[in-house]
């Protein structure tokens, strides 16, 4: 067996796209030692099974759960060890609660638990069993399993550890044997996500009192340089943080200063240009708060914020003796209010539609990204549907429920996978039960013989014939008949192999009724899954336009306070007129008399 | 961390904060902000609470049933597969080449060819999840074929970006005799700290 380099001409230089040092980091699962010393660094894959079953690794990394549960299906059905073993076991668990099995996963980790497995092992499910608990909303019990982990942490979860332990308020200490906490909290630095879990523990520091140095944190957050969205936005959100705190102390210079940094635009845009204008009018910068509100008062009408500012900016506009600014405010914050009820009504009309569920949960990436929360409008049709959505988003109900419903969706896809793959199953069956050893294919493979000892025949003559050329063309000749010579052998093998051959492979007359068997399962489970779907998309539809529902309350609302306010301000005018009419009425009275 | 996930907690917790704020400020002050106190009305929130209550119920009750569809059609997924390895490449003839990549730094992959005696088999390219996957631990099951015992030849042609953000393209030849049985082959692709390029190899198991 030879292993041979090959280099071939490079081609086009493309751009080093820098991942690869960041990604070098991250620890390989499967054990692999000896890379710091070794000349030449040797693949991490020690054993057939630990190719076979590293697959399931492949995808899980990818985050694509369901293809890693079924790879790890088939290693199992493969008999391998490692699918086998605790550690593939509390894999399979972990993957399981990612996929949203939760109470079968549940089932491998008490399991697993109570047979008193190896400390990693029994760390791994204490964490899984903490995640399990936790999204059900059970703190208690996540705390109390976080709790019952000690000792050293697998690395892969080190930091998700701690993560999970500051929303459940634990103390996040695992007691590792000869490494103090500073050591910890400086290891915990140098993960990517570390800011999260900044932030996280700054609300911890908050809710205990400790304001400086919940404050210390966030301003650490909130100095983030770099250029990663991500963390700009969490940077914006320590910031309208600090200018709550700073806020409640009562003070708003501070708070201003804070608010003033946050960017306008992106995710806390809104509701930090809101707070900014709250906050100056505190201070009584007025044209500041103006300023701001005119900035929202030019975004979409579904943001909440938005909605707000209208009214606010009119009235400040009536405050600083403008009255004429004011009614023309309020007369388009009328006109800007039926436009969204009017905008409410489409977007009831859209979600009833027959496929919205489904085009909403799949292009719900797209939707995200494009909606920058300053109402730029997604490209699909529900683009009126989405903005009155962001709220929406947050609760948890319908998270849940878009969960649900986006994993039968993509059930439904790979089951209609499968429908159309049992038609080509079916043509392999009929075609390999066609397959026999007739006159024609024996008559081939005897020419086929007779052709093969000719060609040996001709290379020999070839052969004889090149000794007679000079030794340049020798050369040139041995060249081709190298070749020729190794399609011979080939050949060769090929014809001995036929030849051999009482009859073609058939396949077990059984299979025809396994496959037909799966099939009648396929079809089972589409309409399982149909039946999941025609439950759970009516609970889409129903949040969805109680939080339509509360759109329309909250803008009639607002819009009834402009109306008042226009007639109030119609009102003054006219008096104001009917003032100035009487004066000048009994100036000319007097200028009569 | 999800990104829908990540943005619903922060929704959630900006909105919550921020209103409560607005709210205290309003009511301790005397100013004539008050006036448009709207922050205070809990617009369509009852109707809000029943829906999500009703829903948190919904989900609940089809909850069992969905996990058990889930662990059904995993299992299904599985077994089609064995289905039809079992139909397309009975075990004796079955041959199944797998990519793997160690340490990776060197060398970024974007994309392989695989040929078997001399016919182009096989060619994937690389996304950055799939990547970042295989240079933690994960394994690509490249092709899966039928191979009559006997010799065989295998060709990689790997290309990518390698240090200096250089491109490059290398091919890896093993020459190898498939026995009976199901057999695998694996392109490695490592790393050489001394002379700070990649390497790649094939090793048949």
């Amino acid at each position: 067996m030879v292993t041979k380099i090959v280099v071939l001409p490079v081609g086009v230089i493309k751009k080093w796209r820098g991942i690869v040092g960041v990604v070098a980091s991250v620890m390989l699962v499967l054990t692999y030692s000896g890379l710091a010393h070794a000349k030449k660094i040797k693949s991490h894959i020690k054993s057939r099974d630990q190719l076979e079953y590293s697959v399931v690794f492949f995808e899980l990394f990818q985050k694509d759960y369901f293809s890693a549960l079924v790879e790890n299906s088939y290693a199992v059905e493969l008999n391998n060890p490692l699918a086998r073993n605790d550690q593939g076991e509390v894999l399979k668990g972990g993957m399981m609660l990612s996929y949203g099995m939760a109470d079968e996963a549940k089932t491998i980790f008490d399991r697993l638990l109570s047979a008193n497995a190896k400390e990693e092992i029994r760390n791994r499910a204490w964490y899984y069993l903490a995640k399990y608990y936790y999204n059900k909303s059970d703190v208690a019990n996540a705390a109390n399993s976080l709790n019952r982990i000690s000792g050293k942490i697998p690395d892969d979860l080190h930091f998700d550890y701690h993560y999970l332990a500051t929303l459940v308020r634990s103390s996040g200490n695992h007691n590792v044997p000869g490494l103090k906490e500073p050591n910890i909290a400086k290891l915990l630095q140098t993960y990517p996500n570390y800011p999260y879990l900044q932030f996280n523990n700054a609300i911890g520091q908050l809710r205990k009192g400790e304001i400086i140095d919940a404050v210390d944190n966030l301003e650490t957050i909130a100095n983030y340089g770099g250029e990663d969205e991500e963390f700009l936005v969490l940077a914006d959100r320590s910031k309208l943080g600090l200018a709550q705190i700073a806020i409640r102390m009562g003070r708003f210079d501070q708070a201003w200063a804070y608010l003033q940094s946050i960017r306008t635009t992106g995710l806390y845009s809104n509701r930090a240009l809101l707070s900014y204008a709250w906050a100056a009018i505190k201070v009584k910068r007025f044209e500041n708060a103006v300023a701001a509100l005119e900035v929202l008062n030019e975004r979409s009408i579904a943001i909440p914020e938005v909605q707000e500012a209208k009214v606010l900016l009119a009235h400040l506009y009536e405050q600083e003796g403008s009255p004429r600014k004011a009614l023309k405010a309020n007369l388009l914050a009328i006109k800007d209010f039926a436009d969204g009820v009017n905008k409410v009504a489409e977007a009831r009309r859209i979600i009833d539609k027959k496929d919205v569920p489904r085009e909403f949960i799949t292009n719900i990436e797209a939707i995200m990204d494009d909606s920058d929360w300053l109402s730029a409008e997604p490209s699909v049709d529900y683009k009126n549907l989405t903005p009155f959505l962001i709220d929406l988003m947050a609760s948890h109900p319908f998270h849940e429920t878009l969960k649900e419903l986006a994993d039968l969706y993509s059930i439904r896809k790979n089951l209609q996978y499968w429908l159309i793959q049992a038609e080509e199953h079916i043509i392999v069956l009929d075609n390999a039960s066609k397959m026999a050893f007739d006159q024609q294919a024996k008559a081939l493979i005897k020419e086929s013989q007779a052709l093969n000892s000719r060609f040996a025949d001709a290379k020999s003559e070839l052969s004889l014939i090149s000794m007679t050329l000079s030794e340049e063309d020798q050369e040139r000749m041995d060249v081709l008949l190298e070749s020729v010579n190794s399609d011979l052998v080939t050949l060769d093998e090929d014809v001995g192999f036929f030849g051999e051959l009482k009859e073609p492979y058939m396949q077990p007359p059984e299979y025809r009724d396994m496959v037909a068997a799966l099939h009648k399962r396929i079809r089972m489970l589409l309409q399982r899954t149909e039946l999941n779907v025609v439950k759970l998309e009516p609970v889409m539809r129903s949040l969805v336009k109680a939080e339509l529902d509360k759109h329309e309350e909250r803008m009639s609302y607002y819009s009834a306070q402009s109306r008042l306010a226009k007639a109030r301000l119609y009102d003054t005018t006219l008096s104001t007129l009917e003032d100035a009419q009487r004066a000048i009425n009994e100036e000319k009275k007097e200028a009569n008399k | 961390m999800d990104k829908l996930a990540k943005i619903t907690i922060l929704v959630a917790v900006c909105l919550l904060g921020v209103i409560a704020h607005a709210e205290d400020d309003k009511k301790k002050t005397g100013h004539w902000t008050n006036e448009i106190g709207d922050a205070t009305v809990d617009f369509g929130g009852d109707e809000s609470q029943r829906s999500e209550r009703r829903a948190r119920e919904e989900v609940k009750k089809i909850s069992n049933d969905i996990q058990k569809l889930k662990d059904d059609v995993i299992i299904l997924n599985k077994d089609l597969r064995v289905m039809e390895e079992r139909l397309l490449f009975p075990s004796n003839t079955k041959f199944s080449v797998f990519v793997s990549m160690t340490s990776g730094q060197f060398f970024y992959l974007e994309s392989i060819k695989l040929k078997i005696n001399g016919r182009f088999v096989a060619t994937h390219i690389y996304s950055e999840k799939q990547q970042a996957a295989m240079l933690r631990g994960g394994v690509h099951k490249l092709y899966i074929t039928n191979l009559s015992e006997g010799k065989h030849d295998a060709i990689a042609f790997i290309t990518g970006i390698g240090p200096g953000g250089r491109a490059y393209k290398r091919a890896v030849e093993l020459s190898f005799v498939k026995k009976s049985g199901s057999q695998y082959l694996e392109v490695a692709i490592t790393d050489d700290p001394v002379a700070q390029e990649p390497t790649f190899e094939m090793k048949q198991w």
